[in-house]
């Protein structure tokens, strides 16, 4: 069965300034549903308000046609990676992939650079090795979605490859919503493209939408 | 299992602050030891005070971790009232425990 996650009616204002107006999101299980907007067009607001922890004017959240309007209180539906590094830095790996169910070993067998840091705090990995472990824990998240806000930054173009891989395999039992400046591997890997301009969410219908919508030259 | 997962992911967030407010209680303590119930009142609200000031510093530079805990299913609410009750009941525990013992 394929599960929906809906979201509109959105209204979001920080002050005098309209962050989010005519919106309409849909993503689905079983698809990667890429969002790409300029640095302040409100990316990062939208999946906020969708998780439940930006308070709008007005909004609706549906899950298959059911209105959750605090979505971070089942992560059964959605998980949610922000752009910053969210995990806390004193627990080991061997803590964080316990939290989340998961098996070390298929992980270091994906990225074998890992190998003996089991026992490692996160907090004393690299950036680009604290990104990676958050990025993957989230993919592989027991929800029917996730929201990932900015899964390549700090990653290397071969750590990209292998995230991307990772992706095509989770999207046959959940759905994405991706969003990152790397915007040709989010055009390669989305199944639907979103633009979101001046407030206004836009479904790209042809890739030269993109150019169209003034968010980059292809 | 569920409650037990709760309650570690719980543990996990007092672990970020816990040092602190253990010194604090242990300030209080010693007060206490000197000079009886007659400072009980003012160390109740000292301990109140200091525990919305750990609350203050937390909210402002550990907020990022609280997606943590909500992607694994325990609230902003449920991690501070819980926290917050087991650190203020451990300190009036103590307080009990010393004057019983002095």
């Amino acid at each position: 069965m394929r599960h929906k996650l809906e979201a509109d009616s959105i209204l979001l204002n920080f002050g005098e300034r309209r962050i989010l107006s005519s919106i309409y999101l849909k993503c689905e299980t079983g698809e990667i549903t890429g969002l790409l907007g300029r640095n302040g067009q409100g990316k990062s607001c939208l999946m906020n308000v969708v998780y439940g922890n930006l308070n709008p004017a007005s909004k609706s959240t549906r899950f298959d046609n059911i209105s959750i309007s605090q979505a971070f209180k089942r992560p059964d539906l959605l998980t949610y990676l922000p752009q910053f590094e969210f995990v806390p830095s004193h627990l080991t790996l061997r803590r964080i992939f316990s939290d989340f169910d998961l098996n070390f070993e298929v992980f270091e067998n994906t990225f074998p650079e890992f190998r003996e840091k089991y026992n490692t705090r996160i907090g004393s990995l690299s950036g680009g090795q604290k990104r990676l472990v958050e990025v993957y824990v989230i993919i592989k998240s027991k929800s029917q979605f996730s929201m990932l806000d900015e899964p390549f930054s700090h990653l290397s173009p071969i750590q990209i490859e292998k995230v991307c891989g990772l992706l095509a395999e989770e999207k046959k039992r959940k759905g994405f919503l991706i969003t990152d400046h790397l915007f040709r591997a989010v055009v390669e890997i989305s199944d639907n493209l979103y633009v979101l301009s001046s407030g206004v969410l836009q479904l790209v219908k042809d890739l030269t939408d993109i150019e169209r919508f003034g968010y980059a030259k292809l | 299992m569920r409650t037990l997962k709760t309650l570690r992911l719980i543990s996990a967030f007092y672990q970020s602050f816990f040092i602190s407010t253990w010194i604090i209680t242990g300030c209080c303590l010693w007060i206490f030891g000197e000079y009886g119930w007659i400072s009980f009142s003012s160390l109740v609200w000292l301990k109140i005070f200091t525990l919305g000031l750990v609350f203050f510093f937390m909210d402002k530079y550990k907020r990022h971790e609280i997606y943590y805990y909500q992607n694994l299913g325990v609230s902003k609410k449920v991690l501070w009232c819980s926290t917050v009750a087991f650190d203020f009941l451990l300190f009036l525990t103590s307080i009990l425990v010393t004057y019983t013992i002095g």
